[in-house]
């Protein structure tokens, strides 16, 4: 056990917070960039092991009954190794024999006539493995693909709104996120989908870099509910301050109070003001989230969201560069009044 | 200030702490900010938002196609607001927040006033003395700030420079190296020199020791040396080029100092992963023909096999280091 992890588990123990044995070394765990390097292991290792498997059973493949009945074993397969005592080399075989699993299993409705139907059954694979596979890795993932298909099944039934998904996302990621210690039963679960959450929000958020335009990709003949540009607004509007509100509530802050009430107002104008860039709120809520708790990859990811969204936004043809200037020039005014009053109001000494 | 967040989930996750124990357990891992921290936030966040906004605003607004603005008005404005905000670095504070803010701000209009120059008198300028100008411009106040962010721009605007200087003078470095050269070999010397300079003077200088910063060079000069290890296997050019023994000593360097001088498991992380693509890619170019479906077997096991013994070594790395 490290030197930090003895004084931490003295202090609770002192206090008689914690039961059972010290945890040994071997349970440590590893470093986000530990957990993405074995990540990218194990999901190119599925692509070889894929292609494997496609040109051994080359013959069954034109069966999707028997390309069905084939994944079902190797998701079980999948679930059982994950089952056994934490090993890093089992985790990602088994990472690796899901993502064939699914493949298949995919590969094996492909045909039908229905693609929103399609993703909307992929989706529904994706929150059944969210459940029953317990890695973390492999839930974040699921949780990735599961939402992109809602999004993907909604654009082609013909209601495309890219934005309105991302901004209703904010409200179950922000609350999940505050609420990271509310079911410790459950930890891993709600771990894999709040870090998947947060990673769907902020690629929605920024499609227009890395998907060029995501509606498009999907073929859609009848827009069917084309819902007014204003509603999706106010959805962000609501979901940004709602993260307000809840970060005030979760720290115990009553919302009757002064400081309360002008955070609230804050929040508002700031969501209004960035309602055509809401990039730079999401990017905002993230880095927010990530202090409220303390979690470091948390923070630097929104502030990596916003460098990337902040850089991309001159390319971004929906507006004229003389709006975004003109949001810009908005934030830049409220942010450095909003400053101004805070320390006027609560000086800070600022430290060297 | 000191948190035990990752103790606390690694206790979490092994069931040692019950729902009935985890506030008081939390409010101990000091994982929450408290007011004063939250208050000091607020106030960076402000700070660093308005101020990058503001410098951002007046680039998009100069880029906008204006006709009803005169060259003058365009020039006053941008002039103006670099002025205002010298001005307001000389009232503030010297190596506070609100200071180097002001400082960043002020680099983002300078490469505003660039543009503007190099638009309105159409100068015949290559875009690459745009950057490379407004580089060697902010060169004073990048040394006065003492300031990572701004380093780090000034880096990315020589790269830059350098990369827009080789696309319209594609032979020019022959008359130095004798022959011509791939410029990916010039954005790897630049900057391995820059990670190495970085390094030294960080041992003296505190404000250089931010991980985060030196991790970016440091990725910047590994995804280089693996993209050139990488496609001299894919072009068939193992014996015509340099680039896999200069990977194989960039690899042998970077675990020397990483694991034996100073310990760090992001770097360590990032070898596997180097050494990982280069040896899967040279197995399946050079020793596999893909006739046989069970070489992709072989190929899929190597890979999870290298995954496996990454992260078996990292492990013992990190329990090493933080006993």
């Amino acid at each position: 056990m490290t030197t930090k992890m003895n004084a931490f588990w003295d202090k609770l123990s002192d206090a008689n917070l914690v039961q059972g044995d010290h945890p040994s070394s071997a349970s440590l765990n590893s470093p986000w960039y530990v957990q993405l390097l074995l990540a990218i292991s194990g999901w190119l290792g599925a692509i070889f092991l894929f292609v494997f498997s496609a040109l051994i059973l080359h013959p069954l493949l034109e069966e999707p009954i028997a390309l069905f009945l084939m994944s079902l074993p190797l998701l079980f397969i999948a679930h059982r190794i994950l089952l056994t005592p934490k090993n890093e080399f089992y985790q990602h075989m088994a990472l690796a024999i899901s993502l064939v699993g699914q493949a298949l299993l995919i590969v094996s409705i492909v045909e039908w006539q229905s693609p929103e139907l399609i993703y909307l059954v992929v989706a529904v694979l994706q929150l059944a493995l969210i459940y029953f596979m317990p890695s973390l890795l492999h839930r974040i993932f699921s949780t990735v693909i599961a939402i992109f298909c809602v999004v993907a099944s909604s654009t082609v039934a013909g209601a495309p709104h890219l934005l309105l998904f991302a901004s209703l996302l904010i409200f179950p990621t922000a609350w999940l996120c505050l609420n990271e210690f509310r079911f410790i039963n459950h930890y891993k679960m709600t771990k894999g989908i709040w870090v998947g959450l947060i990673i769907t929000l902020l690629i929605l958020n920024s499609s227009h870099v890395f998907l060029d335009d995501f509606q498009q990709l999907l073929p859609s003949n009848t827009q069917i509910m084309v819902l007014p540009d204003w509603f999706a607004y106010l959805i962000y509007i609501a979901a940004v301050v709602f993260v307000t509100w809840h970060l005030l509530s979760s720290n115990g802050i009553s919302i009757t109070t002064k400081s309360s009430k002008a955070a609230l107002l804050f929040t508002l104008v700031f969501a209004i003001a960035t309602v055509k860039a809401q990039g730079l709120g999401v990017g905002l809520i993230v880095v927010v989230l990530g202090f409220a708790h303390g979690n470091r990859a948390l923070f630097g990811l929104g502030i990596f969201s916003l460098v990337v969204y902040s850089s991309s936004y001159y390319y971004l043809m929906q507006e004229t560069l003389l709006f975004k200037s003109a949001t810009l020039f908005a934030v830049a005014i409220f942010m450095l009044v909003s400053r101004m009053i805070l320390n006027k109001t609560l000086p800070l000494i600022e430290e060297k | 200030m000191e948190s035990f967040r990752s103790e606390l989930i690694n206790l979490v996750e092994n069931n040692k702490v019950v729902q009935l124990n985890i506030d008081e357990a939390i409010g101990l891992s000091k994982i929450k900010p408290d007011a004063k921290d939250w208050l000091a936030f607020i106030n960076n966040l402000f700070l660093w938002i308005g101020s990058i906004a503001l410098g951002l605003s007046c680039i998009y607004f100069l880029a906008h196609n204006w006709s009803e603005i005169s060259r003058f008005a365009k020039f006053a404005l941008v002039e103006t607001a670099l002025v205002v905000s010298i001005l307001v670095y000389v009232k503030t504070q010297v190596g506070s927040a609100a200071s180097t803010a002001t400082l960043l701000c002020s680099t983002l209009l300078l490469g505003a006033l660039m543009a503007l120059f190099g638009q309105t008198y159409q100068t015949g300028a290559d875009p690459w003395q745009l950057f490379f100008y407004w580089a060697i411009l902010m060169l004073p106040w990048t040394l006065i700030a003492r300031f990572t962010s701004i380093w780090l721009i000034w880096l990315g605007l020589i790269n830059l420079s350098m990369g827009l200087y080789c696309d319209v003078n594609l032979n020019h470095l022959s008359l130095l190296l004798g022959r011509k050269i791939d410029v990916v070999w010039l954005f790897l010397s630049f900057n391995t020199l820059a990670l190495v300079l970085w390094h030294k003077q960080s041992i003296s200088r505190p404000w250089m020791q931010k991980p985060w910063a030196i991790r970016i060079i440091a990725v910047t000069v590994g995804m280089l040396i693996t993209g050139l290890a990488f496609s001299a296997i894919g072009d068939d050019k193992i014996t015509d080029t340099l680039a896999l023994p200069i990977w194989a000593v960039f690899l042998v360097s970077f675990y020397l100092f990483y694991r034996r001088v100073y310990v760090d498991l992001f770097m360590l992380a990032g070898i596997c992963l180097s050494g990982s693509i280069i040896i899967v890619t040279f197995i399946a170019e050079k020793v596999l023909s893909f006739d046989n479906p069970a070489e992709f077997l072989f190929i899929a096991l190597i890979i999870i096999g290298f995954g496996v013994l990454s992260a078996f070594w990292l492990k013992k790395v990190q329990v090493e280091a933080q006993l």
